[in-house]
């Protein structure tokens, strides 16, 4: 019996070491391959990083959300500025009118027989003051206008934004090898296949309208 | 001043922004028309058109929560109100977006910006066609 156990422990003694090995073998080849996949998974990532402009990183964290304040910021503006104009527009209106009262009054009094010069001359110095108001809105409507310029450079800006972001979101589609849409491109002026009205007029035509 | 219109008819002007709802409701006083209501969107213009009585709605194209398309297919679905004339007045002018509108049964179609004389236009026509088919 003891040599027979002596023979089993030698045989597992024996089947035990070339476990141990095979299992080390094993460890070592799983290891390899575990690194080899990290190792170039790593690489991979490295290779995006460095890809990128490291400007989209600013982009990302404080352009982005810039450009939508900026673009709040510019509805408002453009929204006010309007809202001036028509308010100036108003007052030129009722001036006018005051005008338009005023002429009629001097039309009146000068077919009358007996009409004094002074009266004349004195409302026609008040005409002449009502027409300098109407000029000076005219030139403050004008001048209410130069918020669009503010408001157009503030939309450039981040309409050359969106067009970088959509360059950096291109380059990433394409270096994972994802087809992009072309027809969806927005190009440098932003432009797209809007119709005029007669265009529209026409289409309106075929259906009786 | 636009034939066939009463000039006391009331209009629903819908638009999200209320410059632009300024731009129609000046441009229709212009015209001889004040008895003027605006919603903001779709759903607004819905519940306003229950309330009262509309004979005219101008609407822009592109809105939230109902687009002004979806406001002219739900009116025309209406039995209440399916025979108001509907004007699109609109920055939206691509062709595809014309022939829905035209589909779905509106009545004029203005590519912004418009001016008073070329609102006078389209409302003439709408008008004219509207007498001319009663």
């Amino acid at each position: 019996m003891t040599s027979g156990s002596k023979k089993e422990r030698k045989g597992e003694d024996g089947a035990t070491g070339a476990c141990a090995d095979l299992r080390a073998a094993l460890s070592e080849i799983v290891s390899t391959a575990h690194k080899t996949r990290f190792e170039a998974l790593r690489e991979t990532l490295q290779h995006i990083r460095t890809s990128f402009d490291p400007a989209s990183v600013t982009m990302t964290s404080t352009n982005i959300p810039d450009a939508g304040s900026k673009l709040a910021a510019a509805l408002q503006e453009s929204q006010e500025a309007t809202h001036k104009v028509f308010a100036l527009v108003e007052e030129q209106k009722s001036l006018v009118e005051q005008c338009d009262a005023q002429l009629s009054q001097m039309q009146h009094i000068a077919s009358q027989a007996s009409v004094s010069q002074k009266e004349l001359v004195s409302l026609i110095e008040q005409h002449r003051s009502l027409t300098k108001k109407i000029r000076e809105r005219a030139h403050d409507i004008v001048i209410a206008q130069e918020s669009q310029d503010l408001v157009g450079q503030k939309i450039k800006k981040v309409h050359k934004l969106v067009h970088d972001v959509e360059a950096h979101l291109r380059s990433l589609l394409s270096y994972f090898k994802i087809e992009v849409p072309t027809e969806y491109h927005l190009d440098e002026n932003g432009t797209d296949d809007d119709i005029d009205q007669d265009a529209a007029n026409d289409i309106l035509k075929d259906f009786g309208l | 001043m636009a034939v066939n219109l009463d000039p006391n008819t009331k209009i629903l002007v819908v638009d999200d922004f209320a410059t632009m709802r300024q731009i129609v409701r000046k441009s229709l006083g212009e015209l001889g028309f004040h008895n003027v209501q605006e919603a903001v969107d779709g759903v607004d213009a819905l519940e306003k058109l229950g309330k009262d009585q509309f004979g005219f709605i101008i609407s822009d194209w592109n809105m939230p929560n109902m687009m002004g398309l979806d406001l002219l297919k739900a009116v025309r679905a209406n039995e209440k109100f399916k025979g108001i004339p509907f004007l699109m007045v609109t920055a939206e002018a691509k062709r595809d977006n014309v022939l829905e509108a035209a589909k779905a049964g509106v009545s004029q179609y203005i590519v912004k910006p418009f001016t008073v004389a070329s609102l006078e236009e389209k409302i003439t026509a709408i008008f004219a066609r509207k007498s001319a088919s009663a």
